[in-house]
């Protein structure tokens, strides 16, 4: 397919992705009053790991609470969508207490949704925005469904060590929530590329304790190695190139890593980095990212996540107009 | 591996001519390279001269000696 013809075949009435909110908690912390503890300083905060807070929820502020504020975010740039939704998905791995039950059925609940709803969680980390498109928009092809919800919301704070130097300074706290629509979309999901690696899964695991252990060079060389031949094989199958793509949304894992891949694909200026704020918020990165970036004129828009499993997911997003 | 090879991979890596001038036994890691830095040079040592570096040596690429000697033990 040519880059013209994988625009072309937008215009029909498929599902799509629609609007796109994402909620950040108003807690913060700084990353420059705990860096000294692990003998890190400014110029480390600014250039490698880029993040200069990291977003906190409230102490009784669960999952399924980040969560209701993104669909509740989401509800006021697009009307109704609550009330319409025949699908709820939530991609989290750290549930409302012990994971029973599904994050996604405390959220309809709460917020009144329909009963004929099909709603489930999807175990997923940093792979899961891309996962959780691909699987909702099927879904709803398959299924004759008009409106979804999905949702990211994966609190790592829950599993973080406030003492161990390779992940207190990274992961902040926030939820999304992205409309799958049939009703003039904005967005077409192009092919998809996934992978799995499960061999190097103890990269990243929370062990009995309910601790977080991340091997960062585990995960920086699983990066650099397999997302810039994910993205190329994206462009592949999907019939495009490099010229054609406006953005490339990657997971905020860090500054370094998105700076790393962004080098490797030669791709800087079009890769940004916009996390520094808030932290790395594992699932909800890319929807955060795209939050803004949704709504910049852009034609195509790249992404792929990464993490957790280990396992990435690159995807295209075309712009179908104005929505 | 050669010397000059270790220092071509550490100033591509730091973007920076430093390197060149550093001692042999200068024990760059933890002092002039960053732990992030330093995985990305171990990585380019993997990707460009087919060394395998394991977790549990890591901390003994620490010199531009002792890189080359690991690299010579490890036939890269």
């Amino acid at each position: 397919m040519t880059a013209t013809s994988a625009f072309a075949a937008s215009v029909t009435a498929k599902v799509g992705v629609g609007r796109i909110a994402g909620y950040i908690p108003p807690g913060r912390v700084k990353v420059a009053d705990i860096a000294p503890g692990f003998g890190v300083g400014p110029d480390f905060i600014a250039n490698k790991t880029g993040f200069v807070e990291l977003a906190r929820r409230a102490p009784n502020e669960d999952t399924s609470q980040l969560a209701m504020a993104a669909v509740r975010k989401l509800e006021a740039v697009d009307p109704g969508v609550i009330e319409r939704a025949q699908l709820l998905i939530v991609i989290t791995q750290n549930p409302d207490g012990f994971g029973l039950p599904q994050v996604s059925s405390r959220v309809a609940a709460a917020l009144g949704m329909r009963k004929r709803l099909a709603a489930f969680d999807m175990g997923l980390g940093c792979s899961g925005w891309v996962y959780g498109i691909a699987t909702g928009l099927a879904l709803m092809e398959a299924q004759g469904l008009d409106d979804g919800i999905l949702v990211t919301a994966d609190p790592y704070s829950k599993v973080v060590s406030s003492d161990d130097r390779d992940t207190a300074m990274l992961f902040g706290d926030a939820a999304s929530a992205t409309a799958l629509t049939r009703r003039n979309p904005a967005w077409r999901l192009g092919q998809c590329v996934f992978g799995t690696d499960g061999d190097k899964a103890g990269a990243l695991e929370v062990l009995a304790d309910r601790k977080l252990i991340m091997n960062g060079r585990g995960v920086f060389e699983f990066s650099a190695t397999r997302i810039p031949v994910a993205l190329e094989e994206t462009l592949s199958r999907n019939g495009i190139a490099w010229s054609d793509v406006d953005r490339v949304i990657l997971h905020q894992g860090s500054r370094y890593i998105v700076d790393t891949i962004a080098k490797r694909i030669d791709q800087v200026a079009k890769t940004p980095f916009g996390a520094a704020a808030y932290g790395n918020t594992v699932s909800s990165s890319i929807p955060l990212m795209l939050e803004s970036e949704a709504h910049q004129g852009y034609r195509c828009i790249l992404t792929a996540g990464f993490g957790v499993g280990l396992s990435w997911a690159a995807a295209p997003l075309f712009s179908l107009g104005d929505a | 591996m050669t010397e000059q090879d270790v220092r071509a991979a550490l100033c591509k890596v730091l973007n920076s001519e430093k390197p060149k001038l550093w001692a042999v036994d200068y024990r760059f890691l933890g002092d002039a390279i960053d732990s992030l830095d330093h995985a990305a040079f171990v990585l380019s040592l993997q990707e460009d001269y087919g060394v395998t570096v394991s977790d549990d040596v890591l901390e003994e690429l620490d010199t531009v000696a002792n890189v080359v000697a690991f690299a010579n033990r490890a036939g890269g």
